[in-house]
């Protein structure tokens, strides 16, 4: 299984890498605005003033990239700026890729349930041959995962040993990590709420004496998180002062096209656009309207624009093995006696879960009608992490056979209905 | 087996990467994204064989892989725009990249040799020495020449082999996953059949309890 794995893996690499290399720039969603922001941090070190910036820096919508505080656009650009190819703007997600397939096999003996974040759906690889944030935020997602369910992570080891001199590194390297996930784009908040929920559980759990180091160890993480998110926001502060909300919105009512601008009245507005204020009910938006097929459509294999589903039975394939590994899952951790914790922690995933399609429904009924699967891409964080409550699910032979079985399925979608049709001409 | 490989590929490389750069004369020419190019290895270029135009102001830059660099007939024809502009577009000159080293350069007279154009664009030699387009119909053409064909591939030919400088990291990065699979994954395998063999033939092979 681990020879299909690693094989699946590769060939995931090489697929990634032949789609970011060959594939059409005008295709795949928003990558105008972010190859526009990477070429802009080829040129400039700081962030820009967003009044300042010309309009080829703003889509429709009136938003740009280079006002978002993610960190993707800067670390893409030293590695583009050592290229001319066109595709140099890509070149940081395909490392990326590699990076997490190679730190995926790098623990397969130990911390198996890594498998589940990258092996569940290929609309994780199909971030990484375009130039999107949303990269970045996912691999932030997997650090963050391993820290939190893999009890000999530096986190833990921290959290157990308590800080030390020669531990102040780690502890900044950690708060870095975990500052990235407020500079994410929106749907990658809920990780914070996942983080804090899972520690607060093993805050609880651990014995009476331990208790206390323990949270202030916790309070430092914070510290240190809000420290490098601090440090971000300098710039934004000599820009904006403490307006920044105020000049952006400002910024994005007077660029934006009046079918996708917030101030327009909702008439005016796109179809899509705004429906609660359009006196559009929750229900048609839930039964009606079709979002939750888009949803699992474009979660589970969906390129392009929503423009390239893979075939209706492999939809139905992939949905029936999500049903089996959630049920299995579910059933191994509460029918065990004992181990109160991983049951309160198989709650809050499941609570984060609902969390990330609560946030898609309101994206949809009060912004912006998009079922976009890479929103609840959170989601596999959470089943991976369910995967290691127990510690023998990953080593169980059905879990083999079903992460090989969407490892597989997953390189049939990408390898015919992704990587042939991103292709120019578009 | 890799030095085989090398050697190989400095003997007869198989394929070039080829880039066509086009300079328009007005540095803030902004419709160099209409500028097309059709490459294909067979006779007949159809839709599949239009190669995306990558363009910033002033320049037009289209790359394709070229496995029959030796005769130079690759690349089929190039459209300078699709709609009847009636302006006329000035070329400084074409740059040509193989494996992302500079090749050469077509300018000039050179740079009106070397394509002849369809009734629907007329080329001309301007007063500043670039090669002026006038565009009079929706599908102007410019058909590469003998003379093109002859510059593309002595020069394709001369740099070829640059491609070693790519062959290498790829055949270092292939070694690294062969080595990776056999130190991490191959070493710290079970027997590939013990669980079939004490599953099936077993009792232990029929109690549901023991797939879990």
């Amino acid at each position: 299984m681990d020879t299909v794995l690693y094989t699946a893996g590769v060939a995931a690499i090489v697929l990634v890498l032949i789609g970011a290399f060959t594939g059409s720039s005008e295709l795949n969603p928003d990558e105008s605005e972010s190859i526009y922001s990477v070429q802009y941090y080829i040129g400039h070190l700081m962030p820009p003033d967003a009044r300042t910036l010309s309009l080829d820096a703003y889509s429709a919508f009136g938003t740009a990239r280079l006002t978002e505080l993610n960190l993707f656009y800067i670390f893409a650009a030293q590695i583009a700026r050592l290229f001319t190819f066109e595709h140099g703007t890509r070149l940081f997600s395909v490392l990326m890729f590699a990076g997490l397939m190679y730190f995926l096999f790098w623990n397969l003996k130990k911390n198996r349930f890594l498998l589940c974040a990258l092996f569940l759906t290929p609309q994780v690889w199909y971030l990484y041959t375009y130039c999107t944030s949303d990269a970045l935020d996912f691999a932030v997602g997997v650090l963050v995962l391993y820290q939190i369910a893999n009890p000999d992570s530096m986190l833990h080891g921290l959290a157990r040993d308590g800080i030390h001199k020669c531990g102040v590194w780690k502890l900044l390297l950690l708060g870095f990590l975990f500052s990235n996930i407020f500079m994410s784009k929106q749907n990658y908040y809920v990780l914070a709420i996942y983080a804090v929920c899972m520690l607060l559980a093993d805050l609880f759990a651990a014995p009476k004496e331990e208790r206390r180091q323990r949270f202030a160890v916790y309070l430092c993480f914070a510290g240190a998180a809000l420290l490098f998110l601090g440090i971000r926001y300098i710039p934004e502060f000599v820009h904006y002062g403490i307006q920044r909300g105020g000049v952006l919105r400002e910024m994005q009512e007077a660029i934006a096209i009046p079918k996708l601008n917030p101030a327009s009245p909702p008439a005016e507005q796109s179809s899509a656009f705004n429906l609660h204020g359009k006196g559009v009910p929750l229900a048609d938006i839930l039964f009606h309207m079709g979002l939750n097929k888009t949803l699992l459509r474009s979660f589970v294999g969906t390129y392009g624009s929503l423009q390239f589903p893979s075939p209706d039975w492999y939809m139905w394939l992939m949905g029936l093995l999500y049903l089996v590994f959630l049920s299995v899952v579910c059933w191994q951790v509460l029918r065990e006696k004992g181990h109160r914790e991983r049951k309160v922690k198989l709650g809050f995933l499941f609570i984060c879960g609902m969390i990330s399609y609560v946030l898609v429904i309101y994206n949809a009924w009060f912004i912006d009608f998009q079922a976009q699967g890479r929103y609840m891409l959170p989601v596999l964080i959470f089943a991976a992490h369910a995967a290691a409550l127990k510690p023998e699910i990953p080593r169980q032979r059905w879990f083999q056979i079903l992460i090989c079985a969407t490892a597989l399925l997953s390189l049939y979608s990408f390898g015919l209905y992704c990587v042939p049709n991103i292709q120019p001409p578009y | 087996m890799l030095f085989l490989i090398l050697l190989g590929f400095l003997l007869y490389p198989p394929a070039v990467l080829a880039e066509i750069r086009v300079d328009f004369e007005d540095e803030s020419y902004g419709m160099g994204r209409h500028w097309k190019a059709l490459a294909s290895f067979s006779e007949h270029a159809g839709l599949d064989s239009v190669k995306d135009t990558y363009h910033k102001p002033g320049e037009a830059r289209v790359f394709f892989w070229d496995l029959r660099y030796r005769d130079g007939r690759t690349l089929k024809r190039m459209d300078p725009i699709d709609y009847n502009s009636e302006n006329e577009i000035r070329v400084k000159d074409m740059a040509f990249y193989i494996n992302g080293f500079y090749a050469g350069k077509l300018e000039g007279e050179e740079l009106l040799q070397a394509f002849a154009p369809n009734e629907q664009v007329e080329a001309y030699e301007t007063d500043t020495g670039s090669l002026g387009l006038l565009i009079k119909g929706e599908d102007s053409q410019l058909i590469p020449t003998e003379y093109f064909q002859e510059f593309y591939s002595g020069i394709a030919r001369q740099y070829a082999r640059t491609g070693i400088f790519y062959l290498i990291p790829l055949l270092a990065a292939a070694v690294f996953v062969a080595e990776f699979y056999r130190r991490r994954i191959w070493k710290g395998r079970e027997s590939r059949f013990s669980w079939l063999w004490t599953r099936f033939y077993t009792r232990q092979a029929w109690r549901p309890s023991s797939w879990c």
